[in-house]
């Protein structure tokens, strides 16, 4: 009985620290390294990157919501710390410039067929 | 015809000029760190273990009602050297300096101090950058200048310099 107590708690903790681990990788690699060239946290080695890591982690681990999270960063270093900024107002042109320039470039090239043909 | 072809090369190389410009020019930028996010913003209560008495202390425990400075520092940053006289002339103008020791050996932090003078009121330890991300700070050496209703009036990243003392005498 105590052996599988022992079993059953350990299997949860593991399983929970697995969980903890993949949030903060998945939150680390949603942040930009501020002080890197064109780096993500999750990939930096510098110090900034490390100390975000060690924070993020133990944020999660004082139960704190993705958001949270994100939220306390973006108060402290701006939007720039977001690697794919949300789809909001101020972001817009740039989640839509793509789809508009590839617009433009087809209406282009039918407009040129038709007078090709 | 001749206007609308030669007009489109015109348009083509004025477009790869812009564009070539751009890239270049970006290849020579300098990471520019942008240190206005907390400027206006309250300066957080920070509470760690001190350098000297290894007691826990809040900025509120150390300062109430004046201006202040927070400085970053580490006894292993270079910079930070080329700055200390100027935290210390600071410290003779009757200005109150609470230093942040970021993630040093405190031996090594309290070495640093005897060597070049103490111009800190406390010194509170951030083991972990803990405190500094708290602050928004990208590194060492920074420094917050802080009035008396503990908002931050100006950040400087790097190692300070006589304009920022200016800053601080001229801030009532």
């Amino acid at each position: 009985m105590k052996f599988f107590l022992v079993f059953i708690i350990s299997w949860f903790s593991i399983a929970y620290a697995n969980e903890a681990q993949d949030r903060t990788n998945s939150i680390t690699k949603n942040l930009r390294c501020l002080v890197c060239e064109g780096q993500s946290v999750y990939e930096s080695n510098s110090d900034f990157a490390k100390d975000i890591k060690t924070f993020v982690s133990k944020k999660i681990k004082e139960k704190n919501t993705d958001e949270d999270i994100y939220e306390f960063l973006i108060s402290k270093y701006g939007e720039e710390i977001i690697l794919n900024p949300d789809f909001s107002n101020k972001f817009i042109f740039l989640w839509i410039a793509p789809i508009l320039f590839f617009l433009i470039g087809i209406f282009f090239i039918f407009r040129r067929s038709n007078e090709i043909r | 015809m001749y206007l609308k072809k030669g007009f489109k090369i015109l348009s083509l190389i004025l477009a790869s000029i812009i564009i070539f410009y751009f890239f270049y020019y970006s290849l020579f930028q300098e990471k520019k760190l942008n240190p206005k996010v907390m400027i206006g913003s309250q300066m957080p209560n920070l509470q760690s273990k001190t350098l000297y008495k290894n007691k826990v202390l809040s900025l509120s425990n150390i300062v109430s009602n004046e201006k202040f400075v927070v400085n970053i520092f580490a006894s292993w940053c270079v910079p930070c050297k080329i700055e200390h006289p100027i935290l210390i002339q600071l410290k003779n103008s009757k200005i109150k300096i609470i230093g942040i020791n970021y993630k040093d050996n405190q031996k090594n932090a309290k070495a640093f101090i005897e060597k070049y003078q103490n111009p800190f009121e406390k010194v509170l330890i951030d083991s972990d950058g803990a405190l500094s991300i708290q602050l928004g700070a990208f590194g060492v050496p920074e420094t917050f200048l802080v009035d008396k209703n503990f908002t931050i009036i100006a950040k400087h990243i790097g190692p300070i310099d006589n304009n920022f003392v200016k800053k601080v005498i001229n801030l009532k």
